[in-house]
């Protein structure tokens, strides 16, 4: 888990949707981001995803707005091997991405406006082409300011992409 | 239903055997292989001797996360302190650095002084040969629970870095460059004072393997060159029926390339993603790509615009900008793929601020 350079990102150890870990999330502007990185294997699989997330803010006059956003890089696992992958996929130990990070699923911009509880947030269902597999990087964004205009942060939890 | 495969990462299954190819040994020089060129201008070959043939040993990406104690080598002896056994003692100001908790420990709880470490004479006369040119020179101890037993130098010259000792050149310094390319040096000094698990995250990632080309990535940003940058919002204005097909557009700086917006659909152009802009010459390229984004082989580039310095606010403020693209109706994705020349042609790109 990461964030972009001018981003904070802290660990809260209670006070979680569904058990007591959650984090809380601020960016300098809308444009920045944390995120987080899986690579899946996927062969000749047809696969759909969505991003999905958990937040609220912590007071009744926080306002602005969150969204979650999946991207998608491209791995081609290329060679041969001696070992019998499944799905097609020739050489799990000789991964190559091969481009770059493009948005595949999107929640939106959603209100956060006083929501102090938690809330559910997910994307469409999209389904891109197959590959051998992708580089998967869920990224939340916020936009939440208080009454005097200063940045709050955004509470999370349950950040995810999800497959079928 | 995913099937998901990880990366096997065998640390934790690495045994002692293993550990034995990760320090030095004797080498018989076979003659068979063919000296490196050019080492007069490489400061990596110059901390390698070459004695013949690489020995064969461990993977250097399983060695290099060795559990271990990271110790600066502020100075180094030129010559040994004593052999024994044909093992070398190097003589050498320490300072420890970090590493895995319990070959910390052990470093701290040496009865005997902390200015001596095992390893071979040539290695000692290398690391010392390093020092003396300038390097900043890190070992990594504790080679088989023994604190003085050093598992690997490593010595960092300018831009550059190289391993120290027989044969590492060949056996760890290429092939940390091979993978990682113009990243190596960043991504080496980022596990000095890591311990085992963080360096075998960092070794085991999948990385673009895109030559020239280069992604900006916050989680690869070992150099700190994204903090250097604005990070503004890109998007689409909208996506006329007559450019909706298997392509991507991407932007790219002079850095590297950002992120890229999907063609395949109205809906999946719509997502906003981010461009990063350079502040000291914040011109910005628009691209159109293949469906992958394969940043090896961009279609045409559609649009130039240098963005507005005061869109920009300064770095690390609470400003930056927002980056459009209108496509024109007029014409279509398989038009700018024909004729690439021609792509550009009614693309506008504009900017105004992001409102926070």
């Amino acid at each position: 888990m990461g964030v972009t350079a001018d981003a904070g990102l802290e660990y809260q150890s209670s006070g979680g949707a569904t058990g007591p870990g959650n984090v809380r999330f601020k960016g300098s502007t809308s444009a920045q981001y944390m995120y987080q990185t899986i690579a899946l294997a996927t062969g000749d699989d047809n696969e759909t995803y969505r991003a999905a997330f958990n937040y609220k803010v912590a007071g009744g006059n926080h306002v602005g707005s969150a969204r979650a956003a999946l991207f998608r890089q491209t791995i081609d696992y290329r060679g041969s091997s001696l070992c019998s992958y499944a799905d097609g996929l020739d050489n799990l130990n000789d991964p190559a991405v091969i481009g770059g990070f493009v948005a595949l699923a999107d929640t939106g911009w959603r209100s956060v406006n006083g929501v102090l509880s938690w809330t559910a947030g997910t994307s469409s269902w999209q389904n891109p082409t197959n590959q051998d597999g992708y580089k998967m990087r869920i990224r939340v964004f916020e936009n939440v300011v208080d009454n005097t205009g200063a940045g709050q942060w955004l509470y999370l939890d349950n950040i995810r992409g999800e497959g079928t | 239903m995913i099937r998901t495969y990880l990366k096997l990462i065998a640390i934790a299954m690495t045994t002692a055997v293993v550990l034995v190819g990760c320090g030095d040994e004797a080498v018989i020089d076979v003659g068979q292989a063919q000296k490196p060129t050019n080492t007069a201008a490489n400061f990596a070959q110059s901390v390698s001797s070459y004695p013949g043939k690489p020995p064969e040993g461990a993977d250097p990406f399983d060695c290099l996360a060795t559990p271990g104690a990271w110790i600066h080598l502020t100075a180094v002896s030129s010559t040994p302190d004593k052999e024994v056994d044909g093992a070398a003692f190097i003589r050498a100001a320490t300072e420890l650095i970090g590493g895995d908790v319990a070959a910390v420990e052990a470093w701290k709880a040496r009865a005997n002084d902390k200015s001596t470490l095992r390893s071979t004479t040539t290695t000692a006369q290398l690391a010392a040969k390093a020092a003396s040119s300038g390097a900043e020179v890190y070992a990594k101890t504790g080679f088989d629970g023994d604190p003085q037993e050093i598992i690997l130098i490593v010595a960092f010259k300018g831009d550059q870095f190289g391993f120290v000792g027989e044969c590492k050149y060949e056996r760890f310094t290429v092939p940390l460059q091979k993978r990682f390319g113009e990243d190596a040096t960043g991504i080496v000094r980022s596990i000095i004072g890591a311990d085992a698990a963080h360096t075998a995250e960092v070794l085991s990632e999948e990385r673009p393997n895109l030559p020239g080309v280069k992604v900006l990535n916050p989680q690869y940003d070992y150099l700190g060159e994204l903090s250097q940058l604005e990070l503004a919002s890109f998007k689409l204005a909208d996506l006329p029926a007559s450019w909706i097909g298997p392509y991507t557009i991407c932007t790219r700086i002079k850095l590297g390339w950002s992120d890229c917006v999907d063609l395949s659909s109205a809906e999946l152009a719509s997502i906003e993603v981010s461009a990063y802009v350079d502040p000291k010459s914040p011109t910005i390229e628009v691209w159109l790509l293949d469906s992958d984004a394969n940043l090896r082989e961009p279609i045409a580039k559609l649009a130039t615009a240098t963005v507005p310095s005061d869109l920009l606010g300064s770095l690390h403020d609470d400003r930056t900008a927002r980056l459009t693209v209108s496509l024109p109706p007029d014409r279509s994705v398989s038009d700018a793929v024909r004729d690439p020349a021609t792509a550009g042609a009614g693309v506008e790109l504009a900017a105004d601020e992001s409102a926070r």
